[in-house]
């Protein structure tokens, strides 16, 4: 059996299964389609029953009501007496009545609108027929009411009974049993019409289960039989098919075998081939190679006198017998000649005369031991130019071996340039020597380690060192305080490091050591020079000792201004003060003796004129004192050696009479020391004091003055003691300054003590007094003692300026041991 | 109703002047100088009614010179305005210094008032009398308290 047709054979059996599975599923839908076409009318056709069924009772109800309430309504009639309610209630009355006839109509004969079908034969008995005869009933209670109605202005008692009668009519018993029945009736029917449906429905399921088993059998059977004979036809055409393929690739492995003999054949032939090809390349390329090496070797000579000839240096060559055999176009412009003249010429054309005789000697000790000579490793040579001026040049040689023997190639470089640079170079060296050498500040330039690497005079004058034991030497060892050698160090390194420094390329002062040890005040600039791929340092430095005493002295005169400045301030603030004073009085009595003489009081007059008299000479007191005071420390005497006790001596003698008139006696100690001091001021001083004790010490009549001294601590002590009321602590400072008086009525202008003051300060000296209220006064004066005879205290300023110098100094250099 | 006369109490170390400003007074008769005194101890003890001041009638203005022995002028301002007692007692400053600190340092003590004595006689009559005229006038209510 062919393939072909088994296939158009399964087609035709599959296309009739399907025709019939379709017919027979087409027969089964319609079937129960139908059944559930009649289902749905059946149940219409029931809810419809059911709610004619309902309308119906629902009416009923309604005609019970309306007879109830018109019965209601006829009686209230009868009971009212009140005419225009009696005509309301009938009113009412009356439309009850007519939908009383409506619902009547309705039951009995149905109605169109609401889809009431007319009232069946048993109702219609019900209705018409005795024992309800409903219909009459109704007609009767609505004519009776209609009456109730009409009945206007008749007898009451005609009127009553129509009433009555209606009344009795709807309250009839036959009448609700009437209508009762009708409801009943109703009922039973509706009850008929379900039963009827319900079978109906049982018979619709029934035809539905048969119809479902038929098509089961019918139509799916047959089906499940047609696909399961295909199944088994299909499996057995695939056998043949496997069977069959298995024959194919038997074939094909026979046929592979087959083409792989052939293509190994095709290799082998390939090979042999590419064998014959490759012996045909090698010969080739060897061919070319060679014609490389022959270009190569020409365009290499090419080279070489192309290279020769754009030398920038003159290039001679000449043979081992000296004769110039090649030059270049830097030759002919070095030495003027053409090429044509030159060569074949001997190598000493170019030679200056006084060197042409030994030339050929050395030229063939050359040749014999021929080597290279570098540029610049001979001395400078002379060369001749062809107009016969000489050039200093430098002479490379090279032997060059060939084929046809030794050559020599000259390189010949022109140094006049160069040698100019060196003698510009030289003498710029020169001058910087010159001025570093002259200079007043002391130059040192150190290495990078700190060794010393330059050392100008002016530092062997400043440090003691000269050049030849300075340079060399760690700078930090000679000139750097002990001290500071730490911190230095610490700076170069960080400097080496970091590339900074604090103390680089500023102004800065410091202090050095000089050459046994001592230290000494600097102004320093240190600056980084880079010198090739390393650094120096240079160090300019000025010795400031003067300056630095200057400034100080500068500083200390400042001071001194300013304090005698505000001094003076003082003092010409106070002395307006007082001097004022007296002018006030005098001004103001003057102005009151005009008064007083206009009216004739000469006793008031002639007061006043004492008192302007007393006021202008206490005037001239004030004045004078001032005077005296102004004097001190402007007019200075040469300070001797004082005889103290011959001082107060002569002084006594002229308090002889202030201190007979004050009974008070004046006790001079013997044994008193000497003081170097200026003799005038320190008799003002002794006077000044002896006038105040006698003055404020001596007021009891019987005072006693002592005076005396010693020498204690590098001072020379004086004492002036009165036995008189003392001065209260407080005013222990106030008394010595000026026009400060603690009494008014006593004589004195307070310029005395100011004065003393005063005349010790200038003697560098100190005055105090000591003294408590009750227990007298005594007065100190202390004058300090010279260091050696020939100085005295007045011209003790060059000792103190030192004193003040060495403190600066070792403040300037704080961690600085001074040696 | 003419002001009552007011009584002064002179703080003044230079006679001549407590004499020249006692005279002034009298003649503008405006005020009475209750007491003169001749340094900054005595004003201080007559106002704290010390020793012999013990019966010393209370001042209604102080005049006050500067320039006084032991304690001047300044100190004596300063212990008066520190004193409850005397606070309210109106203190002139009477000097001859004009200088700008002395007339600083006063206000700053409270100094009711600052003055400079006048060279002028005429200035000096004028002012006495403007000062007793604004002290009269002023101190009455003051006096008033005082006395309670």
């Amino acid at each position: 059996m062919s393939s072909g047709q088994a296939n158009s054979n399964r087609k035709s059996v599959g296309r009739r299964v399907i025709q019939g599975m379709a017919f027979r599923c087409v027969f089964a839908l319609l079937i129960l389609s139908t059944i559930a076409l009649s289902g749905y009318l059946v149940n219409r056709n029931k809810s419809r029953l059911f709610r004619g069924y309902q309308q119906l009772v629902s009416l009923s109800g309604r005609q019970r009501s309306l007879i109830a309430r018109a019965g209601l309504f006829a009686t209230r009639i009868g009971q009212t007496s009140d005419v225009a309610e009696r005509q309301k209630l009938k009113s009412e009355l009356d439309e009850l009545i007519s939908e009383l006839v409506d619902v009547h109509g309705v039951l009995l004969n149905g109605s169109d609108e609401l889809k009431i079908a007319p009232a069946p034969p048993a109702v219609r008995g019900i209705f018409m027929r005795p024992p309800h005869e409903l219909d009459r009933r109704v007609q009767s209670v609505v004519a009776t009411l209609r009456k109730v109605v009409g009945q206007e202005g008749s007898e009451t008692s005609d009127e009553e009974r129509t009433i009555k009668t209606a009344v009795e009519l709807v309250m009839d018993e036959q009448l609700l049993a009437a209508m009762e029945a009708v409801v009943k009736t109703y009922e039973v029917e509706s009850g008929r019409s379900f039963a009827r449906i319900r079978k109906v429905e049982t018979v619709i399921a029934l035809l539905t289960l048969v119809v479902i088993v038929v098509t089961g059998l019918g139509v799916f059977w047959p089906m499940v039989r047609q696909v399961r004979s295909e199944t088994d036809e299909l499996e057995n055409f695939n056998a043949v098919l496997d069977q069959r393929a298995v024959e194919l690739a038997n074939t094909l492995q026979a046929l592979e075998l087959e083409r792989d003999e052939r293509r190994s054949r095709m290799q082998a032939m390939a090979s042999v081939l590419e064998d014959l090809e490759e012996e045909r390349g090698k010969l080739e390329r060897e061919i070319q190679a060679r014609q490389l090496v022959q270009d190569a070797l020409a365009a290499s000579e090419q080279r070489f006198y192309a290279i020769i000839e754009s030398a920038p240096t003159a290039m001679v060559m000449t043979d081992n017998q000296g004769m110039i055999v090649l030059v270049n176009a830097e030759t002919e412009r070095l030495f003027g000649y053409e090429r044509e003249e030159i060569l074949g010429e001997q190598i000493e054309i170019l030679v200056p005369e006084r060197f042409r005789q030994e030339h050929p000697e050395s030229r063939t000790g050359f040749f014999t031991s021929p080597e290279t000579r570098r540029m610049g490793v001979g001395r400078v040579l002379s060369a001749l130019r062809k107009d016969g001026t000489e050039v200093p040049v430098e002479i490379g040689l090279n032997p060059i071996e060939t084929e046809d023997g030794l050559f020599v190639l000259s390189a010949i470089v022109d140094i006049t340039e160069r040698k100019r640079h060196e003698e510009i170079l030289r003498q710029s060296e020169e001058r910087v020597r010159s001025i570093v050498d002259s200079a007043l500040d002391a130059v040192v330039t150190i290495d990078e380690v700190g060794n010393i690497t330059g050392w100008n005079p002016q530092a062997e004058v400043v440090f003691g060192w000269s050049a030849e034991e300075a340079l060399g030497q760690p700078m930090a060892k000679l000139i750097i305080p002990p001290n500071w050698r730490k911190a230095h160090k610490a700076g170069l390194a960080r400097f080496m490091q970091t590339g900074t420094g604090r103390v680089l390329n500023q102004r800065l002062e410091l202090t050095a050591m000089r050459k046994p040890g001592v230290l000494f005040p600097i102004e320093i600039t240190i600056s980084p020079l880079r010198v090739g791929d390393r650094y120096e340092f240079s160090a300019f430095v000025r010795d400031i000792t003067a300056r630095k005493r200057a400034e100080e002295e500068i500083k200390r005169i400042n001071k001194e201004l300013q304090r005698k400045n505000n001094e003076m301030q003082q003092f010409v603030y106070t002395v307006s003060h007082d001097l004022k004073s007296p002018l006030v009085t005098c001004r103001g009595f003057v102005g009151l003796m005009k008064e007083d003489a206009a009216e004739g009081r000469w006793d008031d007059v002639l007061d006043s004129v004492a008192r302007i008299e007393r006021a202008t000479q206490r005037m001239g007191d004030l004045i004078e004192d001032l005077l005296q005071l102004s004097r001190i420390g402007v007019i200075r005497n040469d300070p001797e050696v004082v005889d103290v006790e011959k001082l107060l001596g002569s002084i006594a003698e002229e308090l002889a009479e202030r201190l007979q008139q004050a009974n008070a006696r004046l006790e001079i100690q013997t044994g008193m020391p000497t003081v170097y001091a200026d003799r005038v001021r320190l008799a003002e001083v002794f006077e000044n004091l002896l006038s105040n004790a006698i003055k404020y010490g001596c007021r009891s009549g019987n005072g006693c003055i002592t005076v005396g001294g010693k020498k204690a601590d590098g001072e020379v002590l004086y004492f002036v003691k009165d036995n008189g009321p003392g001065i209260a602590k407080e005013f222990h400072q106030k008394i010595f300054g000026l026009f400060q008086r603690l009494e008014s009525n006593q004589e004195g202008t307070g310029v005395g003590l100011a004065a003393v003051a005063r005349i010790l300060e200038i003697h560098a000296g100190r005055v105090w007094v000591e003294s408590e209220a009750g227990h007298g006064a005594t007065f100190w004066i202390a004058f300090p003692v010279p260091a050696t005879a020939d100085q005295g205290p007045v011209d003790s300023e060059p000792e103190q300026f030192e004193a003040v110098l060495v403190t600066h100094v070792t403040s300037v250099s704080a961690n600085t041991s001074t040696t | 109703m003419s002001p009552r006369r007011i009584n002064f109490l002179l703080v003044e170390d230079d006679h001549d002047h407590a004499i020249l400003v006692q005279r002034h007074i009298d003649k503008t008769r405006l005020g009475n100088v209750v007491h003169r005194v001749k340094d900054g101890e005595e004003a201080l003890a007559y106002l704290r009614r010390e020793g012999s001041y013990v019966q010393s009638p209370r001042p209604d203005v102080i005049l006050l010179d500067l320039k006084l022995p032991k304690y001047d002028g300044h100190e004596v301002l300063a212990q008066i305005k520190n004193d409850p007692d005397l606070r309210c007692i109106p203190v002139i400053v009477l000097t001859t210094s004009a200088a700008e600190v002395d007339r600083l340092k006063a206000y700053n003590l409270d100094a009711n008032s600052y003055l400079v004595k006048p060279m002028n006689h005429d200035e000096f009559s004028r002012m006495i009398e403007e000062l007793g005229r604004y002290w009269g006038g002023w101190n009455q209510p003051s006096e008033e308290r005082a006395r309670s």
